[in-house]
């Protein structure tokens, strides 16, 4: 008996290891090599990583097979072409990804039954609120950077299709960013009321104080109010005109506060800047997921309310740890920055922390995730015991070693197979920071600086800009 | 359990992931439409996004009630007056701008196989209208604007149009209702002479 226990105890440690050994890379494993060469400043190296990875062999090309981590893996390219400044191949790779999540979103998913069984990565991808708001926020950019404001109206609707449903699932639906660069978009499309309504958005979430001036001047042209607007335009509320004994004012329902209006003198209309200048600054990488062991009964305290299935049989089990994806922090270099106009510096206002906004959606699934690594632990353990029950049956007194090689053989080959899911749009913008500063007509020079403890990178741009138009800067650095 | 039984049942679990993860057929080109082996194939809505079939159709729907319009009556009656075709304004989600100019294109040859407008050549209409954006820092869709231009380019009338469309996502299924304006402007007076909206509507359904 002791001998038999010994073996097994060697048999054991053999397979553990082999499992180790054999168990796939996951996504972000297999696209390190993209986001260190983007740390390093690289971005041509970085692209061609993704586009090996995307199996094409330029930029120009689209995959023509869509696996489970493809249309992540174009989200990432297209962030590595915005850094390269190739606005219109960016957006390209954008919109093929926004329809493909679209799909995925619609289609029934296959690979759920596999993501409860055998492994997390086998479901299909779908895009946490977060990405989704980033994908038609950072498009809209795309297309205005293009100098095409009908493709940045198309972005601004899709965002707001976006908003809307993700808001109809209870589901945080933050993007200030998206909505301040849509209120841009429209109001130099000429359309106020519509322009207005996405500022109120971006102003539901923070206060932007570089919207005051745009806010006065649209308020002119349109009769659009909410309290946020009132507030900044210092206006009084349309109730406050009321009788407070008349039907009209008991039953009004009470407007809520504005969260985001900053205690300003009120406004007045300022007139149409002679030109305009819009920066945007997206510095650092959003967190990304790793595969992480957890031991399990850490785990079961963690995931318990998502366990379908006994742990108890867990206690026969090989192996006394659950793989899971864990959220790290990207390491990068900058998370601030400044913008010098003409040798005068203005300042950038922080529009969207994104680092902010994945780990908080992370930290909301994280038991969900766990729950289901460890069940999908309990279906191994079970498929183990009947391994091993009928190998227990063999003949010669062996029975005892094979049923205990065959009950490891099955939880092995099942665990070699499961790949946390660690698939996410790494290379998502941490921070993004907007300005707005009228200019004269004419030529300028600017000076956008990403700082952070990795030191500094400057840009510096040569600009023109036509009387009453606009210009728009973006500095995308990856690191 | 019995071995008999566990053993297939031990062979599926363990080769399921590799299913799970194994491609499909390779993709191939095929050539389809009228006279192919694929007549049907332009039939099937692939995306919410309007293919040529529904631009086609609400074109149609459009150009018919139009040539059966007053306006239409009295151009044929004056036959030769000059009719420019302005861009249609895409306000829809989806970026259909492509197929937006090869419906204007179609506009554009119903009117001069018709014989009874003269048209502006659409491709020195943009050329001028967007040189004169840039110097003048305006919306090309502004209605001043292209009434501005449909006048220095000689044309009595412009046809103008957009597109608009309502979007939305639920219970996971996702629904886009196109609309398709078309109007005809009168350059002197600016009054709308003709005016008309066809509807089509597309969705991705489980």
């Amino acid at each position: 008996m002791g001998a038999i226990v010994n073996r097994s105890s060697r048999v054991r440690g053999l397979l553990l290891a082999a499992v180790s050994l054999c168990a796939c890379a996951t996504y972000s494993e297999k696209t390190q090599l993209a986001r260190d060469a983007a740390q390093t400043g690289n971005l041509a190296a970085s692209e061609k990583v993704l586009n090996k990875f995307l199996g094409v062999r330029r930029s120009s090309d689209l995959p023509t097979e869509w696996k489970k981590e493809t249309i992540v893996a174009l989200l990432e390219r297209a962030m590595v072409l915005r850094g390269k400044r190739d606005w219109k191949l960016s957006a390209r790779d954008l919109v093929v990804a926004d329809k493909q999540l679209v799909l995925l979103d619609v289609a029934r998913d296959a690979g759920q039954v596999g993501k409860w069984i055998f492994s997390d990565s086998s479901g299909k991808y779908h895009a946490p609120p977060s990405e989704k708001l980033a994908l038609n926020a950072f498009n809209m950019l795309n297309y205005l950077l293009a100098g095409d404001l009908s493709g940045a109206r198309v972005e601004a609707k899709r965002f707001t299709v976006t908003r809307e449903y993700l808001g109809q699932l209870d589901t945080a639906a933050h993007g200030a960013f998206g909505s301040y660069v849509a209120g841009f978009v429209f109001e130099r499309l000429g359309e106020p009321e519509t322009a207005l309504r996405y500022y109120d958005e971006a102003l539901q979430e923070q206060a932007f104080p570089s919207l005051q001036g745009p806010v006065a001047r649209l308020a002119a042209r349109s009769s659009y109010r909410t309290p946020r607007l009132r507030a900044l335009l210092g206006e009084a509320e349309p109730t406050a005109a009321l009788a407070a004994n008349t039907l009209l004012a008991t039953q009004a329902p009470a407007e809520p506060e504005p969260a985001a209006a900053p205690a300003t003198a009120p406004a007045t209309p300022t007139p149409a800047p002679a030109g305009e200048l819009l920066v945007v600054m997206n510095v650092g990488r959003v967190p990304y997921k790793v595969p992480e062991r957890l031991p399990i009964g850490l785990a079961i305290g963690i995931g318990a309310a998502f366990i379908t299935g006994s742990t108890a049989i867990l206690e026969r089990s090989a192996l006394k740890f659950v793989i899971y994806p864990e959220l790290v922090p990207s390491r990068a270099l900058f998370n601030t920055g400044s913008l010098v106009i003409d040798g005068q510096e203005h300042p950038l206002e922080l529009a969207t922390n994104l680092d902010a906004e994945i780990v908080r959606e992370y930290e909301a699934l994280k038991p969900k995730i766990i729950g289901a690594a460890i069940t999908r632990l309990i279906v191994r353990a079970a498929v183990a015991e009947g391994a091993r029950a009928a190998g227990n049956q063999a003949k010669d007194g062996a029975g005892a070693i094979v049923g205990l090689l065959a009950a490891l053989a099955a939880e092995g080959a099942m665990v070699a197979a499961d790949k946390p899911d660690t698939r996410s749009w790494t290379l998502l913008p941490a921070f993004v920071f907007v300005a707005r500063v009228p200019v004269a007509p004419g030529a300028h020079s600017v000076t956008i600086t990403a700082m952070g403890s990795g030191g500094r990178e400057t840009h510096d741009f040569k600009i023109d800009v036509k009387p009453g138009g606009f210009a728009v800067l973006d500095v995308t650095t990856l690191r | 359990m019995s071995t008999r039984l566990l053993s297939p049942l031990l062979l599926a679990l363990v080769l399921a992931p590799v299913a799970l993860t194994s491609t499909g057929c390779k993709p191939k080109a095929v050539r389809g439409g009228p006279g192919t082996e694929n007549p049907n194939l332009d039939q099937g809505a692939m995306s919410t996004t309007l293919d040529r079939r529904d631009l086609q159709e609400l074109m149609q729907a459009n150009m018919a009630k139009m040539m059966e319009s007053p306006w239409w009556t009295q151009m044929t009656g004056t036959p030769g007056q000059v009719v420019a075709i302005w861009p249609i304004k895409n306000e829809t989600s989806e970026h259909i701008d492509d197929q937006l100019n090869t419906l204007l294109a179609d506009i554009e040859t119903e009117l001069v196989n018709s014989g009874v407008v003269a048209v502006v050549s659409r491709e020195r209409q943009a050329e001028m209208a967007n040189e004169v954006a840039v110097q003048q820092n305006r919306s090309i869709y502004d209605p001043a604007f292209a009434n501005q231009i449909s006048r220095q380019l000689g044309a009595r009338y412009y046809i103008t149009g957009k597109v608009g469309s309502v979007d939305e996502f639920f219970n996971k299924e996702r629904r886009v209702q196109y609309t398709l304006f078309m109007q005809v402007i009168e350059v002197e007076t600016s009054l709308v002479r003709f005016q008309y909206k066809s509807e089509r509507s597309k969705a991705i359904v489980r």
